[in-house]
This record gives C-alpha cells, sequence and structure tokens, in this order.
C-alpha cells in the first residue's frame, strides 16, 4: 500500500506539473491582458506598458512561465493584477472557508438525501417513489441552475420571507459588530471578524464529525449491537452540549457599538446569523445535486441485488433490512463514495452562479471576476487549489475503495 | 430504517427552525441612525487611495472609498453643470476666479500660479489642511514618476508641465510650470488632482523610496486610516459583503451647512460666517441645496448581480443601486411600478462608435468612410430594433455635453446630409452618388428608388480591384445587445450595396487586442465613457497616438486638424477652446474617421419613500455622483 501512494503522489506531482503548463497556456495565449482595462483618453499608452511592466507581463512567454512554476514550488502564487498588489494567498485563504463551509456542508447534504434515497428506491423498484423522485431529480438535475436559484429566492426570500435575500451575513447586523473576540472588525477588520467566525464554524463542524464519526466507529467495531445506540446517542449528546458551551462561553465576546448597532450579539448569534444564510443555498444545491448520487446508488443497488451472495443472503433467512444495509448498500456505496469523494474536492471551488445568485462571495465568484478581469495569478492560484484537491481526492478515493472494500489489494 | 429516517428528519427540521429562530426570535431592532444604503455589484479592490487613483482606478473603489469625500481638491466641478468652482482654494469672485488660472513668467523662463488654501478645513484627526498638505500631493507623487503610479496619475500631476509646487506659507503654495497647460490639463487636470494629508503619507513615500519596489510599497500601504477632509470617515470594509461609513460632524466638513446654487452659468456657495463664493452668471437655476452630510452613515451593500439588486431594492434593502451601466432594459417596467421606488432616466456622457483602419484601402477612401456612415439607420436600430433604449449620435461628442457640441449638430438639415431621416432607397442613392465620386465600381451597380433598393449591388471595387472581405469586429450580443444589433444591421445594408463586410461578434479582449495592440484589423465597433472637457478630440484623432497602444489605432492622419487639435489642448481661454472644438468636430464629421452610433442613456432605480435627491436629472445620472452622498436626505 506505502509503495502504491509513493507510486501515485509521483503520478499526482507530474499530473499537477501538466495541468498548470494548460491552465498557463490557456490563460496567456489568450488575446489582451489586464490593461485592455486601462485604455482611455486620460491613461496614456506608456501608463499600460508601466503597468505590464509591474505585473511582468512584457517579458517573453517562457519567463513568465518560468516564474509561475517557480511561484508554483515556493508555495508563492504572486501577487493579484486587479487587487495590486495584494497577495494571491490572501485572496484565497479569505474566501477558501467561506465557499468550503457553504459547498462541503451541500456537498454532504446532498450525499446523505442522495443516497438513502436511492438505497430505498433501489431496494423499492417500481414504487410510486421512484417514479416520483426519478422523475424530480433528473428535473432537477438538468434544471437550469440560474434560473432555479433566482426562482428559490423569489419563493422563499423575497414572497415568504423565511430566508434572507442575499450574502453570508446580515448586512444589518454586522456593521455594528466592533470586535469578536481579540480580532477588532474596525477599518478592514470586518472580514476578519465574519472569517473569525466562519473558521470556528468549520473547526467545531470538523470537531463534531470527527467525535461522531469516532463514536461510530467504536460502536460498529467494539461494541455489542444493544450499546451502539447508546454510544452513539451519547457522542452526539455530549458533542451538542460542547458546543452550545463552546460557543456560549469559550470563544469570546462580541463587543457592538457605534451607529450600525442594533442590539447586543453574543457569537452564537454570528454563528447563527451565518448558518441562517447558509440554508437556502444548501437547501437549492441539494436539490439540484442529489439526484446524481441516488441515480448512482439507485443503479448500484441494483447490480448488487441482482448478484449470488445476495440471494445467498437471502436464503439464509436474513431480514430484508440486513441484507438491503449490509449486503446490497455495502457493495454499492463503493462507486458512490467516489463519486462523493471527488465532489467534495471539486466543491473547494464553489459553484459560479451560486454563488453570484446568492451573493457568496467564495472561490466560483473569484474565479469568475479574475477570469473576466484577466487577473491571471488569481486564476492560477484558484485553479491551483481545486486541482490539487481533485488529484488527492482521487488518490483518497483509491484508498477508501482498498478499506471499504477488502478484496482490493494495492500491490 | 424508516424509524432513523423519521428520526433524522425531525433533527434536520428542529436544527433548521432552530437557527431561523435564532434570527427571527430576537428581530434586529431598526437602525436609530439614518444609514444611506447603496447596492454595489463588485467589491473594492483596495483602501489604498493613492492606488485608487492609479492601478486600482476600478468604478466601485471610486464609488465607495472616494465618493466618501476622503479628499478635496484646488478646485472641482459642480453639481449638474460640471462647470469649474473653486474648493480648497480662495477664489471666491470672479476677478479671483480668474486671476487663479493665469500665470507669471518667471526669470528662469517657467511660469508660476498662486493659490491661498482656504482656512479652517480639518482632516479627520483634527490637523488643519495647510500649503504643506497641498504641495506634497503634487511633490510626493513627481518624486515617484507620475507615469509609474499609473492610472490616472500623469492627468493629475503632469510631470510635461508640471515642475513642482513650492510653499510659500502656510496658507499660500506657488506652482511652477515647464509650459502653459491648457484647461485639459490644468482645470479639468492638476487643479483637481485630490489634496492628501502630507503627515499620513510621507513617512510612507520615505519608505517605499528607499525600498526595491517603490510603487509596489507605496501600494502595498493599507490605507483604511488615512485621515479624510471629506464627509465621512471609513467605518468597516467586510469584504464580499458591506463597508460602512459614518459621518463627521458637520462642523469639520469642508462646505457642510452651505447653501449651493448652481446656475447654467454661475456658482453661488454661502456659509455664513466662513466664505461666499459667487462667480458667473445668475441666469438659470439649475439647482439649489444645503451642502451635507445629512445622513449618519453610508453602508454599501454588495450584491451579486442585478436580480439581487433589484429585489433588494424593491425589498427596501437598498436605498439606490451603483451601477455605471444603470438597471437593465428588463427591469425597468417593473420597478416603474413598484410602490416607493422611483425611475428616472439620464443621457450619459460616452458615445459608442464604429472606426476603420485607415492606413489601407478601402478605408483609407473618405468616400467609403462616409457612404458607411449613410448607410447606417441609426433611428431605425434605436427606435425600432432596440425599442428606443437608446439614442442615434452624429458627433464624437455627446449631445448632452451641449457646451461642446456644434450647433450645427443640433440641426435637422445639418444632420440630414449626415443620413438623419432618410429612408433606406434615400441613404443608398446618397451613398452610391459619394462612392461612384470617390472612384468605386460595382460588377453591378446597385440601384434604389425613394423608399427601397431595387437592386442589391455586387463585386465593389476601387480603382479597378476588387475590395477584398471585409471584417467588422463586435462586441458579441453577450457583452452589448445594443452593439452587435448595430453590426449585424451594418452588415445587412452594407452587403446590400455590394460591400463584402462580415459582421464577427466576438470578445471585448479580443477586439481590444486586434485593434488597440496589433492593429490588425479591417473595422471595429467599440464604445468610450467620456469626460466633460472634450480633450478626446484630439486624443482619438492626433496622428501622434496612432502607433500601437495608442487611443488613435484607426490610423487617422490630417496635419490640418492635428494643427488645431494642438491649439484646442493648448488653449487656456474656455470660449476659444469652444470653437476650435466646433471646428474638430465639423472636420470629423466630414472626414468620418468614427462612424458614431449611439448613446445609451442611463436608467436608474432608488427608494422615493426613503431618500431625497436635490437633483435627478443630471449628465451620467446620479451614479455619476456616486448616488450623492452629501447631498442626499433620508425621508424616514
Amino acid at each position: 500500500m506505502a509503495k502504491y501512494i509513493l507510486k501515485r503522489l509521483f503520478q499526482i506531482i507530474l499530473t499537477l506539473w501538466i495541468y498548470l503548463t494548460i491552465v498557463f497556456l490557456l490563460l496567456y495565449l489568450q488575446p489582451g491582458d489586464i490593461t485592455s482595462f486601462f485604455i482611455n483618453n486620460r491613461t496614456p499608452p506608456e501608463v499600460r506598458e508601466q503597468i505590464k511592466a509591474q505585473f511582468g507581463l512584457n517579458k517573453p512567454i517562457w519567463e513568465q512561465y518560468t516564474n509561475v512554476m517557480t511561484n508554483f514550488v515556493t508555495l508563492n502564487l504572486g501577487v493579484s493584477f486587479k487587487e495590486y498588489p495584494r497577495p494571491v494567498w490572501d485572496i484565497v485563504t479569505e474566501r477558501m472557508p467561506r465557499t468550503a463551509l457553504l459547498f462541503v456542508t451541500a456537498a454532504i447534504i446532498s450525499f446523505c438525501f442522495g443516497f438513502i434515497l436511492g438505497r430505498l428506491i433501489g431496494w423499492r423498484r417500481g414504487a410510486a417513489l421512484e417514479y416520483v423522485s426519478t422523475v424530480s431529480g433528473v428535473f432537477l438535475w438538468t434544471v437550469f441552475t440560474p434560473w432555479f436559484a433566482l426562482l428559490m429566492i423569489w419563493l422563499f426570500a423575497f414572497n415568504f420571507q423565511w430566508f434572507p435575500l442575499k450574502g453570508f451575513i446580515d448586512q444589518n447586523l454586522w456593521p455594528g459588530v466592533q470586535q469578536v473576540a481579540d480580532v477588532s472588525c474596525d477599518l478592514t477588520g470586518g472580514t476578519n471578524c465574519a472569517n473569525f467566525v466562519f473558521n470556528h464554524i468549520l473547526l467545531t463542524a470538523l470537531v463534531v464529525t470527527l467525535i461522531l464519526g469516532a463514536a461510530f466507529i467504536i460502536s460498529r467495531f467494539f461494541a455489542e449491537q444493544r450499546t451502539r445506540w447508546l454510544i452513539n446517542g451519547s457522542a452526539l449528546a455530549i458533542t451538542v452540549i460542547g458546543v452550545f458551551n463552546y460557543w456560549s462561553n469559550s470563544i469570546g465576546d462580541v463587543k457592538v457599538g457605534g451607529i450600525f448597532a442594533t442590539r447586543p450579539l453574543s457569537m452564537m448569534d454570528l454563528a447563527g446569523d451565518i448558518l441562517y444564510h447558509m440554508i437556502l443555498p444548501i437547501i437549492t444545491l441539494t436539490l439540484i445535486s442529489f439526484a446524481g448520487t441516488m441515480l448512482l446508488t439507485r443503479n448500484t443497488m441494483l447490480e448488487s441485488l441482482r448478484e449470488d451472495y445476495i440471494m445467498a443472503a437471502r436464503a439464509k433467512g436474513l431480514p430484508d433490512k440486513a441484507v438491503r444495509d449490509r449486503h446490497a448498500a455495502r457493495n454499492a456505496l463503493l462507486p458512490v463514495a467516489t463519486y462523493f469523494v471527488i465532489g467534495l474536492a471539486l466543491s473547494v471551488d464553489g459553484s459560479i452562479f451560486i454563488e453570484k445568485i446568492f451573493t457568496w462571495k467564495g472561490m466560483g465568484w473569484t474565479l469568475l471576476s479574475s477570469a473576466t478581469d484577466q487577473d491571471y495569478p488569481v486564476i492560477i492560484g484558484a485553479l491551483v487549489f481545486t486541482g490539487i484537491f481533485a488529484l488527492f481526492a482521487h488518490l483518497a478515493a483509491d484508498v477508501l475503495y482498498a478499506l471499504l472494500d477488502p478484496r482490493i489489494r494495492y500491490d | 430504517m424508516t424509524a432513523k429516517i423519521k428520526i433524522l428528519g425531525v433533527i434536520a427540521l428542529a436544527l433548521a427552525v432552530g437557527v431561523i429562530s435564532l434570527n427571527t426570535s430576537a428581530p434586529a431592532t431598526a437602525l436609530q441612525a439614518k444609514i444611506y444604503k447603496l447596492a454595489t455589484f463588485e467589491d473594492i479592490t483596495t483602501t489604498n487611495t493613492l492606488s485608487i487613483y492609479g492601478p486600482n482606478s476600478t468604478v466601485w473603489n471610486s464609488y465607495v472609498i472616494l465618493s466618501a469625500g476622503i479628499h478635496t481638491s484646488l478646485f472641482g466641478e459642480a453639481d449638474k453643470t460640471f462647470q469649474i468652482v473653486p474648493s480648497a482654494a480662495v477664489a471666491d469672485n470672479d476677478a479671483d476666479f480668474a486671476k487663479a488660472q493665469t500665470f507669471t513668467k518667471r526669470a528662469d523662463n517657467k511660469l508660476e500660479a498662486t493659490f491661498t488654501v482656504r482656512q479652517g478645513l480639518k482632516w479627520s484627526d483634527g490637523t488643519t489642511l495647510t500649503a504643506d498638505d497641498v504641495a506634497f500631493s503634487y511633490n510626493g507623487p513627481l518624486s515617484l514618476n507620475p507615469v509609474k503610479l499609473g492610472g490616472n496619475w500623469p492627468a493629475q500631476v503632469d510631470p510635461d508641465f508640471l515642475d513642482r509646487v513650492e510653499v510659500v506659507n502656510p496658507t499660500t503654495v506657488r506652482f511652477v510650470l515647464k509650459e502653459v497647460p491648457g484647461i485639459a490639463r490644468w482645470q479639468y487636470g492638476m487643479l483637481q488632482a485630490p489634496i492628501f494629508q502630507k503627515k499620513y503619507w510621507e513617512p510612507k513615500f520615505t519608505a517605499a523610496k528607499a525600498s526595491s519596489d517603490p510603487v509596489k510599497t507605496l501600494y502595498a500601504n493599507n490605507g483604511a486610516d488615512e485621515p479624510g477632509i471629506g464627509g465621512f470617515n471609513l467605518g468597516q470594509v467586510n469584504a464580499g459583503s458591506f463597508v460602512s461609513h459614518t459621518a463627521r460632524p458637520c462642523k469639520d466638513v469642508l462646505g457642510c451647512g452651505a447653501k449651493v446654487e448652481v446656475y447654467t452659468s454661475g456658482y453661488i456657495e454661502d456659509q455664513p460666517g466662513k466664505y461666499h463664493i459667487e462667480i458667473g452668471k445668475k441666469d438659470k437655476l439649475e439647482t439649489s441645496y444645503t451642502a451635507g452630510p445629512k445622513v449618519d452613515g453610508l453602508l454599501h451593500n454588495l450584491l451579486g448581480d442585478q436580480n439581487a439588486a433589484v429585489l433588494a431594492l424593491t425589498k427596501g434593502d437598498v436605498d439606490f443601486i451603483l451601477n455605471p451601466l444603470g438597471v437593465a432594459a428588463g427591469f425597468r417596467q417593473q420597478l416603474s411600478s413598484t410602490p416607493g421606488v422611483a425611475t428616472v432616466k439620464n443621457p450619459s456622457n460616452g458615445i459608442f462608435y464604429m472606426s476603420f483602419n485607415m492606413r489601407r484601402a478601402p478605408f483609407s477612401e473618405k468616400a467609403f468612410r462616409q457612404a458607411v456612415g449613410l448607410m447606417i439607420d441609426k433611428e431605425f436600430v434605436c427606435e425600432q430594433l432596440l425599442n428606443s433604449l437608446c439614442n442615434s449620435a452624429y458627433t464624437v461628442v455627446p449631445l448632452p455635453n451641449g457646451f461642446w457640441v456644434n450647433p450645427k449638430f443640433k440641426t435637422d438639415d445639418f444632420l440630414k446630409g449626415l443620413g438623419k431621416g432618410l429612408t433606406e432607397g434615400q441613404r443608398a442613392q446618397a451613398a452610391i452618388k459619394v462612392l461612384k465620386a470617390g472612384g468605386f465600381t460595382w460588377d453591378t451597380e446597385p440601384q434604389a428608388d425613394a423608399q427601397k433598393i431595387t437592386v442589391v449591388g455586387k463585386g465593389l471595387k476601387f480603382k479597378g480591384q476588387p475590395v477584398k472581405d471585409i471584417e467588422l469586429l463586435c462586441p458579441h450580443t453577450g457583452y452589448d445587445p445594443f452593439r452587435s444589433t448595430f453590426c449585424q444591421h451594418a452588415e445587412r445594408r452594407l452587403q446590400l450595396m455590394g460591400i463584402p463586410l462580415r459582421a464577427n461578434l466576438t470578445g471585448f479582449n479580443i477586439i481590444v487586442s486586434k485593434v488597440f495592440d496589433d492593429q490588425k484589423f479591417d473595422m471595429w465597433v467599440l464604445g468610450w465613457g467620456l469626460g466633460i472637457f472634450p480633450d478626446y478630440l484630439r486624443d482619438f484623432f492626433h496622428s501622434e497616438n496612432a502607433d500601437a497602444g495608442g487611443d488613435n489605432p484607426e490610423g487617422f492622419n490630417n496635419k490640418d486638424f492635428d494643427k488645431l487639435a494642438d491649439q484646442f489642448v493648448a488653449e487656456t481661454d474656455l470660449a476659444k477652446a469652444q470653437q476650435i472644438a466646433f471646428q474638430l468636430e465639423e472636420i470629423l464629421a466630414d472626414e468620418a474617421p468614427y462612424i458614431p452610433l449611439f448613446n445609451a442613456p442611463l436608467f436608474e432605480a432608488y427608494r422615493s419613500d426613503r431618500v431625497k435627491f436635490p437633483y435627478t436629472e443630471v449628465l451620467n445620472g446620479l451614479q455619476g455622483g456616486s448616488g450623492l452622498p452629501s447631498s442626499v436626505e433620508l425621508l424616514k
């Protein structure tokens, strides 16, 4: 296994180099550059030349390529042209948590929903549920995303007013926040304050996942059937209390003041505000993407159900639930898990449509605006992250395969 | 399993309800302060104002950071009429105003102009604006070379004209100039350059100069804590969501509380006990108001696109949508009928045009260019095809910039000669006549009656040689449906005349690259956003700018025009400059290096039940004044 992983790591480096080269060529060989936006009669040609020199765009293409590669190897992504001279790394770390929180959450929910539903309709083939969920799932899977997202906003945010219209934070609430824990929100610190809360939500989600995952593994492999619910339930209760306590008392206080202040706020309020803003985009993302997992699960379930071992399990007199969950679904999980892991990795680049329509300024929006403004370092930075995540996700999927299926061995 | 799903469903529902109730059980109380909320579509890219005048000169940075009035200048432009008026310089009557714009010759053959700085202007850190600040605002950029600073710096601190600025005493500065700058460089350029606080910026300039890359070092400063002189202090920048500003106390703000009266040819600003400015004539009153700020704060909310902005405006989440292109056509009717929302239509100071590669035939032939101009039915495209969403144009200077428009372009007789009001047949007849006179022939000559082209032309030839296929580069429909419609119309009309033209609808960057950088093109269609002073009459057509990267990619080369254009930008007398501009416009109409196509009016929308502007009819719309944060009033 170790030899296999090392071999794959080498392949990843090679693929990444090819990927980066293709991205570079696609960007740098297209006509025009960011100085096209400085064409006006108040900006003389020599100023455009100066800007080109400042950004290194006047250098030969091979030299620019060498710079990009050198920057990549030294983990220096360069500076943004559009937000000159802000480091690209700074932009990525500002926006990645927002995208990660929204899209990873949506991917997990979508996967769970799709897997459970797929397993169910695969098992009960021909039932009304199969037709309803397949037709609606395929419709939502193929629907024009911007239209559907706008419809959701119009219906649930504008008409029913259940959710906010836009953004990831309340634009009436946050301007009054002056300090979050020990982070000052004055001047440009507002971004740090919002990201502080975002990062803590991500951290909390990670810790909760690890605790509940550990509890699941312990209950699965080291506990008897009867005590499993007790272990999982206890872990859930401890986690909920811990999270509540952490957000109520441990992170720090929120200082509110100035003319924009509306009411006293706590960390829970701020986290709740972000979570509240996530609901509608997550529902939308889940609805437009669950069908992929659902149909894949359904198909693999149908294949599994035709296998001899299912017949053998039934012949042994195992209950339907055991046949479905332990024998059919376990085997059906393999391709679905791969699909999920790769989808999870790609979610770090967000979705241009969803981010623009829900005013969720993350990596997708950044990618779009950098592409339209020909801000090459930011585009390369964003795509490199996607590439790295995707390649490592492939590796993770391979490893996961071996863990899920004892028949698979990598030599 | 079903039970588990139910439990999971209940937990998910409980969590969702919990999160919603967390936000709705204790709703945010309405803001007590009067906050003016504006919608924007792009984030600011920096808070460093030096950079905003340089490479980060985006319209969004200008809306959000500069509109708060962080800087003043010696002179500024009056609201609505855009006439030059004193700001931080004392030139409060006609005599002083005229004197302030004259130069005296020095012993070293250079020129000088002296200004008195208005007293009592306070920076937001409590210090007073002095002559030191003014001099530093010019000498600092000069020391780093304005060209290297990029963006608008060379226009604001023009090293070709400005030698240095000296401090005579704490309230007086002396500009030392290498040669006489014209109105564009002086009144509409250097005299309107922003004044920075020396105390804040000087150490940063010093550090920058000591570094290996001074420009990058200077622009790397955050600048968010820069003291301002205007009505608002920067409150909080929350990238991806909002930028807030808080209003400064009125007593500390230049002009706050002053009564302003703007006349067509005059300007009065009166702040009792402090100053009284009265220049020009008290003819037609354009607008009058009391200068603010009259709100407690500004909140620029970032929204993803127009859909979100329109919903937010309809719901009352924002008061005004800031967008250089206004509100899209699809939303106008909807917003017009929304209670509490008012819409306003204003002319824009921009021109969309078609042009040629005049370095080679047939584009080098005036007859060909004139014929193309005649064949394009601008009224038909604007009124019929584009549902009156644009106005046809016949001169490079947009009609709404009235002072600079040659009066001939406002008369039907003159415009008829350029094709206005003609039928397809009349256009064709005129174009055939012009082409024949210019030496063009056809294999099959087109024919037309009074209404239509009756025989389609084929095989246009110039001096016996067939005219090769012509490519017209146009922005694609997704980028601009107006320009692409004009291109398709032009393609059809010119093909009927036997002109082998094909419209290539392509990307903006591709057009810019081919036209401005490579100069490998036949014809193209693009647009310009313009300034009030039409120095672009020289920039776009002077042969000096015909090299790659210049603003005259068409390669127009007319020595008489060049001479006149040089006179125009060097002219210091407004009336004389106006007359020269009229002559330039006539030459351009005859030579036709550009075929002006249309101007697009701006539609804007605001919450009329919440905000009141001192005026709503203005060139470039309310967005041109960044939503008028310093003079807007909140009704509730």
